[in-house]
């Protein structure tokens, strides 16, 4: 679900080699370069910033915390990874990825020009990965206005389709951040108490999940009226005795994302508030019941609606969206979307959620579920 | 806290000085776009105007005259919107549909349109405003930053706000540091008590060595005893960040060590000296470097081992900017600002110290209030 981006990625930053060893990176490599060659492409630029690292982020492991980074693939040899820090900055950052060749850049445009005359690539077929959704059109003018010869070709879709499918060792990674997610609403139980701050207590929520080692977290909340009306970032709104309390929290963990969301109840809850709760962990039941390998997605969408019942519940379930596909990105395709034409990856990870609000009621639900064993 | 200034009032005087620069450039209609991504470094210019900090992206247009509307995406974030002081009309949408809503709305608005946010803008979102607007809008990006170079009332009280954070910051940094926690372990505490008072967000990096380079993010590795701790504390209260660099040793600091922070201690004074209206910033980052570059540091005041000597700091990045020694702007009273003289020296490694200030008519006034010193704890 979408969240509050922040303006740096301040946690846990380093490069868990157990759970990601090297040869997880080399695997990764040589399918994206097998995807170079299919498409008849000779090298493909991918770009990411801090709000959406995947394509950087597959090949090298690197994440940039603030700006961006962009990683050139050849059909063949290692990866070279541009990165938005400073050359003082390169001790650091090479700790976090497999890449030998790591470059510092002040502007992108300069320096990704100058690395693809290095590799002789000015008059070659490049592909390019997250560049239309996340790089400046200024950045892109510059780049593409100082290599005219180059045959640009869009790759997003083939990238997408690459990582659907996630391995053993992402599907490890989105465990670790599941758990910790886990943690993050145990301590919900914990601190979610009448009279205190609702900022106090997501900040010592998000304090036991930054010690689960976690590289980023996001928090949305409701508690009292407001869960009639819809989430939003933690504020100064002290909880009351009687309060419900939403929360939906998602955590990355060695760049892998996992969610979750719970209601609370502060006092006793009315028989029409524990309606509503249900109501929301029976859809996003159906929907982890109706994932397997190859299912459409369509389906789980209507498992989730069926379970709803409501046509109103349903308009605001799909307000939030039922979930989505995830890993190196918070959201990635596909999105469980009513009559869409997608199907299950093999090897999948989903965010699964409900949020409800409903006369001045809110409820939500939601997990991260595996498919599959990579 | 209780805020003590009239925010509306406050907001109302910030729309009408962009009005009046509209005025002036001949612009008809101004279109803020903002994506949602936050960054230290750079303005929120919809912010700025409106008081709300968006989930997602979203447009503000502002007629020369008449209502403002604030398209918000995703819907489900309208009713907080509509919360916002500045926020006349709201209206969600969902995120395919944004530019076209904001620039249908804007159509029957006077022309010409601006446009700010384009150096910010994906080239999705730059396609979609060309093929809306049918033609290249004006530039409207400067406009808001020139008019935001110095803090009103409204936002001076919560960048002060955000430094007395940061302080808090810091003490719960020299409050729990231990051999043998990990650096985001410290992290998550420094993080969760600033959150508590108030903190929304940080642009926070802590880290620990015997000799370090720079300052980086925190690792899992472990703090050992004589580590020196440097701190990049960066607290955001209501969209405002106020910085406080400090440095922390995990044991009796040696000779060496505290007589290489006196020199920093010196080189930020020096800095705040010339931190005085009229004068250009590039004076504090002149000022800072004949310390540390007299004392036989000149080549470590410049790349790769020192980025800048400070930066503005508000609402995001703003006027001054970085400050170096080569260019930057006339220092006008209220404007806010991080003055740190960090510093890698050969002997000591990287050590920082920096604090956020307003100008005002006598020079600098320090927001942070944590002591100008070198911090330790002694284990024995």
């Amino acid at each position: 679900m979408l969240t509050q981006h922040t303006v740096l990625k301040r946690g846990a930053s380093y490069w868990d080699r157990a759970l990601l060893p090297q040869a997880s990176f080399t695997a990764r490599l040589q399918a994206v370069q097998a995807a170079i060659a299919a498409c008849g492409d000779d090298a493909w630029l991918m770009y990411g910033d801090a709000q959406g690292y995947g394509p950087v982020a597959y090949t090298t492991h690197f994440f940039p915390r603030t700006r961006s980074a962009l990683a050139l693939v050849q059909r063949s040899g290692e990866p070279v990874l541009l990165a938005s820090v400073g050359l003082r900055d390169i001790p650091a950052s090479k700790t976090m990825t497999p890449v030998e060749d790591l470059r510092p850049f002040a502007r992108l445009p300069g320096e990704a020009v100058k690395l693809v005359k290095e590799r002789g690539l000015e008059k070659a077929r490049l592909g390019v990965v997250g560049t239309t959704d996340a790089l400046s059109v200024a950045e892109w003018s510059a780049i593409a206005g100082e290599l005219p010869e180059v045959e640009w070709q869009r790759r997003d879709e083939q990238f997408a389709t690459m990582r659907a499918v996630k391995g053993k060792y992402e599907l490890d990674a989105i465990r670790a951040a599941a758990a910790v997610a886990h943690r993050g609403l145990e301590a919900a139980a914990q601190e979610l108490a009448p009279g205190r701050k609702m900022r106090e207590a997501t900040a010592a929520i998000e304090r036991v999940m930054r010690y689960g080692a976690a590289e980023d977290v996001r928090l949305l909340v409701a508690s009292g009226p407001q869960c009639g009306v819809a989430l939003r970032p933690p504020d100064d709104r002290v909880l009351e005795p009687e309060d419900t309390v939403m929360l939906v929290l998602a955590v990355a963990v060695q760049r892998y994302w996992a969610e979750a969301a719970q209601t609370f109840a502060l006092g006793a809850a009315s028989a029409d508030q524990r309606a509503l709760e249900v109501k929301a962990s029976a859809a996003v039941e159906a929907m982890t019941a109706a994932l397997h390998p190859e299912a459409h997605i369509a389906n789980v969408a209507h498992a989730a609606e069926s379970a709803l019942g409501d046509p109103a519940l349903v308009r605001v379930a799909r307000g939030y969206g039922l979930g989505h596909a995830l890993g190196l990105d918070a959201e990635e395709a596909p999105a469980i979307v009513a009559g869409s034409p997608a199907h299950v990856a093999s090897s999948a990870a989903f965010g699964l959620h409900v949020v409800l609000h409903a006369h001045g009621r809110g409820a939500c639900a939601g997990h991260t579920v595996i498919v599959g064993h990579g | 806290m209780i805020e003590t200034i009239d925010l509306a009032a406050d907001l109302r005087d910030r729309l009408a000085r962009v009005r009046e620069a509209m005025a002036a450039e001949a612009i008809g209609t101004l279109l803020v776009y903002y994506r949602g991504q936050h960054n230290m470094l750079r303005m929120d210019q919809l912010m700025y105007l409106t008081d709300f900090r968006s989930i997602g992206p979203a447009v503000l247009v502002v007629p020369r005259g008449g209502r403002t509307q604030l398209f918000v995406a995703p819907p489900w974030d309208a009713p907080r919107a509509r919360e916002a002081a500045g926020a006349e009309e709201v209206i969600g949408v969902d995120p395919d549909g944004l530019v076209a809503a904001a620039v249908t709305a804007a159509r029957n608005l006077p022309g010409p349109v601006a446009l700010s946010g384009r150096e910010i803008m994906p080239v999705s979102v730059a396609a979609a405003f060309a093929k809306a607007l049918g033609a290249e809008p004006v530039d409207g990006g400067k406009l808001i930053p020139a008019i935001g170079a110095a803090r009103t009332p409204a936002e001076l009280e919560r960048v002060e706000r955000a430094a007395a954070i940061a302080d808090e910051g810091f003490r719960a940094l020299c409050e729990v540091a231990r051999v043998g926690m990990t650096e985001y372990e410290l992290a998550a505490e420094v993080e969760a008590a600033m959150q508590a008072h108030g903190s929304e967000d940080n642009f926070g990096l802590i880290a620990a060595g015997s000799h370090n380079i720079a300052i980086r993010p925190p690792s899992d590795r472990k703090l050992e005893a004589g580590d020196v701790i440097i701190g990049e504390i960066t607290p955001c209260y209501k969209g405002f960040l106020a910085q406080l660099c400090r440095t922390f040793i995990l044991g009796e600091p040696s000779a060496l060590q505290r007589e290489k922070f006196a020199m920093l201690i010196e080189a930020e004074q020096r800095g705040f000296d010339v931190a005085v209206p009229g004068k250009p910033s590039a004076g504090i980052a002149k000022a800072v470097n004949e310390i540390v570059g007299g004392a036989g540091y000149a080549e470590y005041c410049r790349q790769p081992y020192m980025r800048t000597r400070g930066h503005g700091l508000g609402l995001g990045g703003v006027v001054p900017y970085d400050v170096n020694e080569d260019t930057g702007p006339i220092l006008e009273r209220n404007m806010t600002m991080v003055i740190h003289p960090n510093q890698y020296l050969p002997e000591t490694g990287y050590m920082m110290l920096g604090d956020t200030v307003v100008i005002e008519a006598n020079g600098p006034r320090c927001l942070t209030k944590t002591p100008i010193k070198l911090f330790w704890k002694d284990n024995s």
